[in-house]
């Protein structure tokens, strides 16, 4: 097929375009071992700590009385330190004072909620300290309300739920982190996100790709050939993603063996992760030219954004914003869902959040290539 | 006919760029497209190959319509773009390649015609080169390399010698006599005469988007030439002999500068013979002789007014 013609070589070329290599792969390997060798004494922990937790439950109803007990199983208690507090403000106050890495907060409703069958939450605090513990955190409750939804579907089919103990259930250890020993240094949190930044520059690649033909001459030959032009794009396309994918994997296995970084288990999910991060980077990069029409504007916004994008979902520092409002905006920047899902599924991490970044990547994307192909017409021919 | 263009318009913003044009090629010819710079020679080879969009007439190639059978007809086309076309961090043997794919080879058959075509131009040697280390004339011939893989009916070629050594010209120019002797039909635009005089069979003369004049070599040139001067350097001076020379049928007229005699006689009037016999009856001998032939700068100048090369 002539696509994967046009792809070939236009993965063949990219990669000897010297430059844009060492640009998107050779820079963030450096940056992989500079910033994270720097920071790894300083910051990381090598096991993990009990995670102090301030525990206020407002509601005495009977499914949070539940998770009174679920807190209380040994292999809860092995992970977290809980602290139980009279109130809402005293619980933010052990949070601002240091005390605690997480407020977990359930509001008097909330039994009531359930019955009535609307929106109840547990909802869980963060202070801006560790990062990791209060996933752990938000895994353990996480994995509570799975099972309370479980159940809830259970008794609408009318099934028997005398034996449906949690406390007793072993099972749930499966779904929060399993963190023992698994703790990731910083140059396991760099790797995963200079990983990121690299699939980023890939955005330049697709731009090119697009803009290439117009301003070289080879434009007349693809035009005059019996070759449909969307054939050349889908091909150019292509030729970008498979560049992007094996440039992470070439990053992948470059870090694990070199510095030992923590890849996790499941590499096809691995894979898969920055597949799908390859596509949404190859639409970004194809939708930036079609819309500027002008390769120079596209790879200079391209660059704004990525390092925009990449700083504010902490690819180069750590950061948590203290605001809630922006705190969850960023929840849904790309890269930021690109690094959860890969964070959730090399540190065996909350299923659930890996799928709602999966989810939320497929939906951009799909977005992205939408727009191409109302922009592309115009621009691509 | 193997392309027919019938009143070709093509407008850019209003002004137009080639203007009423009509040309008919025939099957095994070099067809020559004559013109100075900006004269739409190029413009024109992109309405037939269908990358601009023609404000007005009608193209027929290989009998068929463009329009319709646009995808069956580019299978049998062949450009050589007046730019260099080529991917320079691609090798010569990848090109090749990589056109050959988009015109539809593959396999075997496209590992064949791809290594017969770099043959060709002389770039076999050079195969695992990257093009951006190419010399002009390398990159001249690959480019010529790239529009022949798939063996078309109907190769194009726009000034494909422009900018490069005598030595690869002449390279060019062979292959091109060659590719017509293996049965290719050959357009080939150029602003130097002597290439087209030399190579072509059929010329087409442009100028400002209109076709100024058309015919074979000597059809044009007959266009012009009435007369034929000749030039005589003599030994010594001898005025009477210039007389002589008047009197001969023919010759209409004769001036003596020095030593040098110019003639000037009706064209096919046959009388180089008597006016050297003239000159051999007097004591002087003939040091040389020159016989200006029109040319089809000649031909531009008197139509226009102009040379080719302003
Ligand atoms: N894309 C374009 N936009 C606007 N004007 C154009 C365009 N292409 C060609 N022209 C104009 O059309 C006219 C014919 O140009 P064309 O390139 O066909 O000439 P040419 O005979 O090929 O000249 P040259 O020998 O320099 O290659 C010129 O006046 C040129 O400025
Ligand atoms: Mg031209």
């Amino acid at each position: 097929m002539k696509i994967f013609h046009i792809a070939y070589y236009t993965m063949i070329r990219n990669f000897r375009d010297k430059k844009s290599i060492l640009l998107t792969l050779g820079l963030p390997i450096l940056l992989i071992l500079i910033i994270g060798t720097a920071l790894n004494s300083a910051d990381s922990p090598k096991t993990l700590d009990k995670i102090s937790v301030a525990y206020v439950n407002e509601d005495k109803g009977a499914i949070s009385k539940e998770f009174d007990a679920f807190l209380n199983i040994d292999d809860i208690k092995y992970f977290i330190d809980v602290r139980e507090e009279k109130s809402y403000e005293d619980g933010i106050k052990l949070i601002n004072e240091k005390k605690v890495e997480a407020l977990i907060y359930i509001k008097n409703d909330f039994s009531g909620s359930i019955s009535n069958e609307k929106k109840a939450v547990i909802e869980v605090y963060e202070s801006p300290l560790n990062e990791l513990h209060v996933s752990v955190v938000k895994s353990i409750v996480e994995s509570f309300i799975n099972r309370v939804n479980t159940m809830e579907v259970m008794y609408k089919m009318n099934a028997d739920l005398s034996n449906q103990k949690f406390i007793q259930d072993k099972s749930i250890m499966d779904m929060p982190i399993t963190a023992k020993g698994n703790i990731p240094r910083a140059i396991d949190y760099y790797a995963v996100t200079m990983l990121a930044v690299s699939l980023m520059y890939g955005t330049l690649f697709a731009s090119y790709a697009m803009a290439e033909d117009k301003f070289e001459n080879t434009y007349i030959r693809i035009k005059s050939s019996p070759t449909k032009a969307y054939i050349n794009y889908l091909g150019k396309t292509l030729g970008t993603i498979a560049t992007l994918l094996l440039e992470a994997i070439l990053l992948i296995v470059f870090t694990k063996y070199a510095y030992h970084v923590n890849w996790g288990s499941n590499i096809p999910m691995v894979l898969f992760l920055s597949s799908l991060f390859s596509v949404f980077v190859t639409g970004l990069g194809i939708m930036a030219y079609v819309i500027t029409n002008d390769e120079k504007k596209s790879g200079t916004f391209l660059n704004i954004l990525t390092v925009f994008l990449t700083f504010i979902s902490g690819g180069y520092v750590k950061i948590n914003f203290n605001g809630i409002i922006f705190d969850k905006l960023v929840a849904f920047v790309p890269n930021k869902m690109f690094q959860t899902a890969m964070f959730n599924t090399i540190y065996d991490g909350s299923m659930h959040q890996t799928q709602a970044c999966i989810i939320g990547l497929i939906v951009i994307t799909v977005m992205i290539f939408f727009i191409v192909a109302g922009f592309g017409r115009r621009v691509l021919d | 006919m193997i392309l027919e263009i019938k009143n070709l318009v093509k407008r850019f913003n209003g002004n137009i760029a080639v203007d009423n044009v009509n040309i008919s090629i025939k099957e095994g010819e070099i067809f020559g497209l004559l013109g100075p710079n900006g004269a739409g020679k190029t413009t024109t080879i992109n309405t037939i190959i269908g990358l601009a969009k023609i404000d007005g007439g009608e193209i027929t190639i290989f009998g068929k319509n463009i329009k319709s059978y646009e995808m069956e007809i580019k299978k049998d086309i062949g450009i050589v773009p007046q730019d260099i076309a080529l991917y320079e961090d691609m090798t010569a043997y990848e090109n090749a390649t990589f056109f050959g794919r988009l015109y539809g080879l593959r396999d075997g058959f496209l590992k064949d015609s791809v290594e017969e075509a770099l043959h060709f131009t002389g770039l076999w040697d050079k195969r695992h080169e990257l093009t951006k280390r190419f010399s002009g004339g390398m990159k001249r011939r690959l480019n010529i390399a790239c529009a022949i893989v798939h063996h078309p009916k109907l190769i194009i070629m726009d000034e494909p010698t422009v900018g490069i050594d005598p030595q690869s010209r002449n390279h060019i120019l062979k292959s091109i006599r060659k590719l017509n002797e293996m049965g290719s039909t050959i357009i080939y635009t150029s602003h130097y005469m002597e290439e087209v005089e030399e190579l072509c069979t059929y010329i087409t003369i442009m100028d400002h988007g209109k076709v100024i004049a058309k015919g074979t070599k000597d059809e044009l040139k007959g266009l012009i030439a009435f007369e034929e001067k000749t030039t005589f350097e003599l030994s010594g001076m001898n005025y009477t002999v210039v007389d002589h020379i008047k009197k001969i049928n023919g010759v209409k007229d004769c001036t003596m500068k020095g030593k040098t005699i110019s003639v000037i006689s009706q064209k096919n009037s046959k009388t180089l013979g008597k006016i050297i016999d003239a000159i051999s009856s007097t004591d002087c001998e003939i040091i040389s002789l020159s016989i200006d032939k029109p040319t089809l700068e000649g031909v531009f100048l008197t139509l226009t007014g102009r040379t080719l090369r302003d």
